[in-house]
C-alpha cells in the first residue's frame, strides 16, 4: 500500500537527510516534517511501513521522545534515492 | 534459522513474560503451537481486510494463552494493514452502561489504537494524519481547497450515526495543523477518544453538537472502521479481553445489556451489515457456558454460539464463532522453552544459559509438580523458567542442576469466582 500520494519520494528523502541523530523529540520531528510539507503521522507511517517491507524493522519508535534506527535510516535513504533515480 | 531479536524486543519479552503478561512486541520469537487456531484467525483477518466482517470468541482457562493469541492476531492484522484497537473489560469498562463505563471502554480502545507503524498504541493521530495528508495531496494535485477534499471524502460517513460531527472533527484537526493551532488538534483527539464529558464543552471547542457517550460507542466504532478504510488501511480489528467481567456483574439487567451489545456485534458480523470490521473477544469457559450468568444465559446468544453437535469425539469445527483453546503438547512446550532460551540470549547461541538437557529436566520437574496443567496453562511454567534463567545469569557460579529442584512452579488459580458480585435476584429473595 502506497501512501506517498502525488508528492512522490522527494519530501521523504529530504526528511531522512535532515535527521542526524538517533534520538529526537516529537516536536523536533514535527518541525522537520513541516519543513518538507509532510504531516508527522503521515511521514512516520510511510517510513515505518517501508522499513518493515524492506528491512523488517521500523525506522521510528517512541512517543514524545523518538528513537531512530540508524541502520534502517541509511538503508531507507539508499532505497528511496534508488527508487527516485 | 533464528530471527534477529532486537534489544528492545528482548527486553519487552523478558520483562512482560516474567510478570505474567503478554508482551506487545516480538511474539514471533517465541510463538508455538495453535496452528489451526491461528489459521482461522488469519482467515478472519483476511476477510476483514477484504471489506468483510469477523467475530470470534477465544475461550480458554486462565493462563492458557488467550491474551497471547489475541496479541498475535493483532500482529497478523497489522501485517495485513489493519488498524487494531484493544482493551480489557473491567468494572469501569463495559460494552453497555449508563455511568460512563462504555465511554471509558471507548477511550481505552482509542488510546490503544495500533498500526504496523505504531504497534504499541497511540496511533490515532497517525491514522488521522494519513487521511488528512492524502487529502492534501489530492487537493494540491487538483488545485482545490483541502477542506473541500476532506469534506467530499468524508461524505459517505454522514449516512452513519454521528457521521456529520465526526467529519467536522476531522476537518478541525486539519484546521489545527494548517493554522498551527495545536490546541484545536488536541480537542479533536479528545473528542475522538471520548474524553469530552459534556456536549457544551465539545460545542465550544469544536462546534459539534454530540459527544461519544455510553449510548453511541458501538456506532462510533462502526464509523471509525469506515474512516480507517478511507485513510488507506484495510479495516479495523477490535480485540476485547477479560470478558469474564460481564459474568461477574451482579445486576441482571446490566449483564443482559452487555450480552445484548455483543449480540448486536455478532449479528452485524454474521449479516455483513458492518464493513471492514471484526471483533475478537477473549474469555474463560465460565463466561461462555455458565447457564445462569454466562453468555449462554442470554438465549439469543446461546443459540448463535452453541457448539456444532457433530464436532465431538475428536472432530472439530472452527467455522463457528467460538474457538476453544486446548492444551499445548509436550513438543510445543519443549519448543517454547527452546525459544525462550534463545530470546533470553538475544538470539546469540553462545550466550545460552542452559543446555538442552536442562530444558528436558525442567519439563520433567514441572510435569511432576503440576501435571498436565504445565501444558494446559503454560503461564506459570514460563515465569518459572525465566526466573531460573535470571538467577543463572546473575549468579554464574550456580548450576541449573542446583536450582531446578528448588523450582516452586504451581498451577494457575482460577479467579473467575473472585469479585463476583452477588446476584441482584438472589439478594431480593433473601430480603
Amino acid at each position: 500500500m502506497d501512501n506517498r500520494g502525488s508528492k512522490g519520494d522527494i519530501p521523504y528523502i529530504n526528511l531522512l537527510e535532515s535527521i542526524k541523530s538517533n534520538e529526537l523529540s516529537l516536536a523536533d520531528f514535527s518541525q522537520r516534517c513541516r519543513a518538507v510539507n509532510l504531516l508527522p503521522g503521515e511521514a512516520r507511517t510511510y517510513l515505518n511501513e517501508l522499513g518493515y517491507d524492506k528491512v523488517g524493522s521500523p525506522l521510528i519508535e517512541g512517543d514524545d521522545e523518538l528513537f531512530i534506527d540508524c541502520q534502517t535510516l541509511e538503508l531507507l535513504k539508499h532505497e528511496l534515492a534508488n527508487s527516485t533515480c | 534459522m533464528n530471527l534477529q531479536i532486537r534489544p528492545a524486543e528482548r527486553a519487552a519479552i523478558v520483562q512482560s513474560l516474567k510478570s505474567g503478561v503478554v508482551p506487545r512486541i516480538g511474539l514471533q520469537h517465541f510463538q508455538v503451537g495453535r496452528k489451526i487456531e491461528l489459521e482461522n484467525l488469519l482467515q478472519d483477518v483476511e476477510a476483514i481486510a477484504a471489506g468483510g466482517t469477523a467475530f470470534r470468541f477465544i475461550i480458554g482457562d486462565y493462563g492458557s494463552g488467550k491474551t497471547f493469541l489475541l496479541t498475535l492476531a493483532r500482529t497478523v492484522a497489522h501485517k495485513q494493514k489493519l488498524v487494531t484497537a484493544h482493551a480489557d473489560l473491567n468494572p469501569s469498562r463495559r460494552l453497555q452502561a449508563t455511568g460512563g463505563q462504555s465511554r471509558s471502554l471507548h477511550a481505552e480502545l482509542m488510546r490503544n489504537l495500533s498500526t504496523q507503524s505504531r504497534p504499541e498504541g497511540a496511533a490515532l493521530p497517525d491514522v488521522i494524519e494519513r487521511f488528512v495528508g492524502s487529502a492534501r495531496d489530492l487537493a494540491e494535485r487538483d488545485n482545490r481547497a483541502v477542506e473541500e477534499v476532506i469534506a467530499e471524502r468524508l461524505s459517505s460517513l454522514k449516512e452513519l450515526v454521528n457521521g456529520y460531527d465526526f467529519a467536522t472533527v476531522i476537518l478541525k484537526y486539519w484546521e489545527g495543523f494548517n493554522n498551527d493551532r495545536p490546541e484545536l488538534r488536541d480537542s479533536a483527539i479528545r473528542w475522538l477518544r471520548a474524553e469530552y464529558s459534556t456536549k457544551t464543552e465539545a460545542r465550544i471547542d469544536l462546534g459539534v453538537r454530540t459527544i461519544i457517550d455510553d449510548d453511541n460507542v458501538y456506532d462510533m466504532l462502526k464509523l471509525f472502521a469506515r474512516f480507517v478504510r478511507l485513510s488507506g488501511y484495510s479495516g479495523l480489528l477490535i480485540c476485547l479481553d477479560e470478558l469474564v467481567n460481564i459474568y461477574k456483574l451482579g445486576n441482571t439487567q446490566a449483564r443482559n445489556g452487555n450480552y445484548e451489545q455483543i449480540l448486536r456485534m455478532l449479528n452485524d458480523s454474521l449479516q455483513g451489515s458492518a464493513e471492514g470490521m471484526g471483533f475478537f473477544m477473549g474469555g474463560t469457559p465460565v463466561f461462555l457456558i455458565d447457564p445462569r450468568r454466562g453468555a449462554y444465559s442470554y438465549e439469543a446468544l446461546a443459540s448463535r454460539l452453541a457448539a456444532n453437535p457433530f464436532a465431538k469425539d475428536g472432530l472439530v469445527d472452527y467455522s463457528g464463532p467460538v474457538i476453544k483453546l486446548g492444551c499445548l503438547t509436550a513438543e510445543d512446550m519443549c519448543v517454547l522453552l527452546l525459544r525462550l532460551r534463545n530470546v533470553y540470549a538475544g538470539g546469540d547461541e553462545s550466550k545460552y544459559l542452559v543446555t538442552d538437557e536442562a530444558l528436558d529436566a525442567f519439563m520433567v520437574h514441572c510435569y511432576k509438580k503440576i501435571g498436565e496443567a504445565s501444558y494446559r496453562t503454560p503461564r506459570n511454567t514460563i515465569i518459572e523458567f525465566l526466573n531460573l534463567l535470571s538467577v543463572l545469569e546473575q549468579n554464574p557460579a550456580v548450576t541449573w542442576e542446583e536450582l531446578i529442584d528448588k523450582s516452586s512452579v504451581s498451577s494457575e488459580s482460577n479467579p473467575d469466582q473472585a469479585d463476583v458480585e452477588e446476584d441482584d435476584d438472589l439478594r431480593t429473595v433473601r430480603l
